[in-house]
């Protein structure tokens, strides 16, 4: 479980997000990026998923994302960003992805997984059903720069 | 929700929306570990440039195999769009050749505190794109 965490140094203005928090985050978009090596290169690709149980659930058909997956570690991301703020935060999971076969699984699980079933908005056959089991989870926020002391709430006058 | 389709997105579309855009995604392998962060960036003459400290993003991209993503998501019509430009990474701080000279010059504006002294060039080896659309 323990995965070492390569941080850069610590600045103003850039937040570590806890856990709870990054969980809530996850939960909170439609859309993540999936990442997996193939050949020597990194692959992203976004995709439509649902957090189900600590783990993050998507579908795909059957090309190049399920067949890294068993051969790769694998990561996951979602962000959101404020262009007017110049400011969001992202969410990063690092853990290993396996093909679920819902007949085989613990029966309240699959139920839970069948409920929120993750429909894509690409079309095709996306039968394959994949679950990321996270190692670690990680995120970080960019704050808004704080305002200048004269508005610290003593008013002008 | 009508049924949806896939394009492929044109090489010189995926160039315009590069442009379009300033913050992206960056895909390192760092330790046998795909890895993925949003940076702010500009793209000039196919090369992908951001700025970076010291840590994860630079030893994972300093001289590597990497990929970049950029995406549109629009939640009520269901539909997206991403391109994904992949290539090798190097930093180009001592680099003497023109074109690097030049993407030095690039007002690239990181939003995250921080120095960001390192500036990293992924030159593109290839750009494709997708977009799920709606009937």
């Amino acid at each position: 479980m323990a995965i070492t965490k390569d941080k850069g140094p610590s600045v103003e203005g850039l937040e570590e997000i806890d856990e709870s928090e990054c969980w809530r985050l996850l939960a909170s978009q439609p859309v993540g990026r999936f990442a997996f090596i193939l050949g020597h290169y990194p692959v992203v690709l976004p995709v439509n998923y649902v957090v189900v149980a600590k783990g993050i659930v998507f579908r795909t058909g059957s090309g190049v994302k399920l067949d890294a997956l068993h051969r790769s570690n694998v990561s996951f991301e979602v962000d959101e960003i404020n262009r007017v703020n110049e400011t969001g935060w992202s969410v990063l999971v690092r853990g290993s992805a396996r093909e679920m076969s819902l007949e085989h699984i613990d029966p309240e699980l699959a139920k839970a997984i069948e409920a929120a079933s993750p429909q894509p908005w690409a079309p095709g056959q996306r039968v394959h059903v994949v679950r990321l089991v996270p190692d670690s989870i990680s995120g970080r926020r960019i704050h808004l720069p704080e305002p200048p002391s004269v508005l610290d709430g003593k008013g002008f006058l | 929700m009508a049924s949806s389709f896939i394009e492929d997105i044109s090489p010189e579309e995926c160039r315009r929306l590069l442009k379009e855009h300033s913050l992206g995604r960056l895909g390192v392998v760092v330790g046998g570990r795909p890895l993925i962060f949003p940076v702010n960036y500009l793209f000039d003459s196919d090369v992908v440039v951001f700025r970076t400290d010291p840590g994860t993003k630079l030893a994972g991209s300093a001289f590597g195999s990497t990929v970049f993503e950029i995406d549109g998501v629009d939640e009520i019509h269901q539909t997206g769009w991403s391109v994904i430009v992949s290539g090798v990474s190097t930093e180009i701080n001592e680099a003497i050749d023109t074109l690097s000279d030049r993407l030095r010059e690039l007002d690239v504006h990181p939003w995250a505190p921080g120095e960001k002294a390192h500036w990293v060039a992924l030159r593109a080896e290839t750009i494709t794109g997708r977009t799920v659309k709606r009937k």
